[in-house]
């Protein structure tokens, strides 16, 4: 007899008839917005070719920004166009009455979202990419080779780390291990959110969403700032003093000194609560979801 | 067995359902009928695990339908009212969502499809809303589950296809499968059900069986007007009445009429059936 709660056949079953959907509801979206690199170099292409009679595509720089704007616009609509369907009656209605466990439903919705349809749209977007790059040379190199060489240096030649002695004690520091991590919880919050708010509200489910968003950090600002006030105040005298030595910003600045040496750690801690508050509130949304 | 006991349910302060006591036995087809808002849809809801019943238990073979077990869920089948078509064809859709139900029978699919005389292969939407009611009215019979709720299955049917709907209910499901329809066209159903189940405003005015009600009363199709009748209603070519059955003879059952009769006449049919 089958599991009630999970069952790895009827799982990997529901998985499919789930991604199968996912592609009905974002396949086609995706692909454009995963085109986006050749859309850009074709029109530019065009632009240029009109205006000065030369070719020239999209430079490796502007594809780059529409990369980020493209995957931000994913990241936040995605949740929306894949599960915001499970509020209209007819939808939800099927959706709850399919033999299928609240838990492999849950699973499945949140391997779709933050694993699955991120995954392919990355593969997608810098395969395309990396094709505009090799047809066209007029485009420049393709941003899978930017991103490879992409590393916190970078930030720290070009001064926007200030190479101080603290922060480049932060830059070695051993919580840096943890930093794939930090960088994975940051994006897992947003599509974990957009999509509580795709099952929780009926109608314009990202502008909520984004407001209850922006209603929650003011608040959370509120009680914050005073709290840990004292010490971004520190922090804020330790960047001014860039040449202090470390011993010094040590001995001087202790709350400050312990907040770096941490801050990788703080900063995941958070983003952990964020992330799993996050699983929790979805995972008694869809329990307790009516029609 | 589905057991409800002292069943609540409200919107808000509006309340729908109140202390609604019932089994509902196996193998029997039970017409659901009640006036608009009474909590009719709310009740095939709550048998089916889409919301959870705010006062009292129900339990469909001991269990709390609102616990979605999918061993729960693959033994009944609710239809709503309102269907959804899919952007696939109809063989597809009872194939892709066919493989969650345990007895789910694609050949039977097919074959009620046929008695339809509809394309298993057109897709769904593409449907005309009756041929897409037909399409879900199919997927449930096929799924062979013990308890099939369906809300107004008949809107949007055609005459034959009210006719193929009856016929495909009665061969299609097996001796021990439960079914409630809740339905406003008695006349489509009246063959086929039995018992009947009259909601009021926050109560169960009338459950019993065709058998029970010809037992209780009598529906005279004469022309002469009874001045005890519970109901009557002129109709071409005389009148139909319902009277208390004083002289145990059975009599056809309108369920149009009884109906009527028991709207009208609440606290008397209470009594006539308490039993």
């Amino acid at each position: 007899m089958k599991s009630d709660i999970f069952d790895f056949s009827r799982f990997a079953r529901y998985l499919r008839t789930d991604m199968k959907n996912a592609s009905r509801n974002w396949g086609l979206s995706m692909l454009v917005a995963s085109s986006f690199s050749l859309i850009f170099d074709v029109a530019s292409g065009l632009i240029s070719l009109v205006s000065t009679g030369e070719w020239s595509g999209a430079p490796a720089g502007m594809r780059m920004f529409f990369f980020v704007i493209a995957s931000l616009v994913c990241l936040l609509a995605a949740p929306s166009k894949l599960y915001g369907n499970l509020t209209d009656r007819k939808e939800g209605t099927a959706f709850l009455m399919l033999p299928v466990s609240a838990l492999e439903k849950y699973i499945s919705m949140i391997c779709i979202t933050c694993v699955i349809v991120p995954v392919i749209y990355l593969i997608l977007f810098l395969s395309i990419d990396c094709l505009v790059s090799w047809i066209d040379p007029t485009a420049g190199e393709s941003l899978i080779l930017m991103l490879n060489q992409f590393d916190f240096h970078w930030f720290e030649s070009h001064g926007l780390v200030n190479g101080t002695t603290a922060l480049n004690h932060y830059m070695t520091s051993p919580d840096k291990l943890l930093n794939p991590l930090l960088n994975i919880d940051d994006i897992l919050i947003w599509p974990l959110a957009m999509l509580l708010g795709a099952i929780t509200f009926k109608k314009s489910k990202m502008a909520k969403t984004l407001g209850v968003y922006i209603i929650f950090v003011l608040v959370l600002s509120l009680i914050l700032i005073p709290t840990v006030g004292n010490s971004l105040m520190e922090m804020t005298l330790s960047v001014e003093n860039l040449n202090m030595s470390f011993e010094i910003f040590k001995e001087q600045f202790p709350g400050a000194y312990w907040f770096i040496n941490h801050l990788v750690l703080v900063d995941t801690v958070i983003d952990q609560i964020f992330v799993i508050g996050l699983l929790v509130a979805i995972w008694f949304r869809l329990k307790g979801m009516k029609h | 067995m589905i057991r409800i006991s002292k069943l609540g349910f409200s919107y808000g302060k509006d309340v729908v359902l109140k202390d609604i006591t019932m089994n509902l036995e196996e193998g029997r087809i039970y017409g659901l009928l009640g006036e608009n808002g009474v909590g009719k849809t709310t009740l095939l809801t709550i048998l089916s695990g889409l919301k959870p019943a705010m006062s009292g238990t129900i339990e469909v073979d001991g269990t709390n339908p609102f616990e979605r077990r999918p061993s729960t869920l693959s033994s009944l089948y609710y239809l709503p009212d309102e269907v959804l078509p899919k952007q696939c064809s109809a063989l597809a859709f009872a194939q892709d969502m066919g493989q969650y139900w345990e007895s789910f029978d694609t050949g039977k699919f097919v074959e009620i499809m046929k008695t339809f005389d509809s394309d298993i292969n057109q897709r769904m939407d593409c449907m005309s809303l009756g041929q897409l009611k037909k399409a879900y009215i199919s997927f449930a019979l096929a799924c062979n589950a013990r308890y099939l709720f369906m809300d107004e299955p008949t809107n949007g049917l055609d005459i034959p296809s009210k006719a193929q709907f009856r016929k495909a209910v009665t061969k299609y499901t097996s001796e021990n499968t439960t079914i409630v329809i809740s339905t406003h066209q008695a006349r489509d159903l009246e063959a086929i059900i039995d018992p009947i189940i009259i909601l009021d405003r926050q109560s169960v005015l009338l459950n019993a069986t065709v058998e029970q009600i010809s037992e209780k009363l009598y529906f005279d199709y004469g022309n002469t007007v009874e001045p005890d009748a519970l109901y009557s209603e002129l109709i071409p070519g005389g009148c139909i009445q319902v009277l208390p059955n004083s002289s145990g003879i059975e009599s056809k059952v309108n369920i149009e009429a009884l109906f009527n009769a028991v709207l009208g006449n609440k606290e008397t049919i209470r009594e006539m059936f308490k039993k």
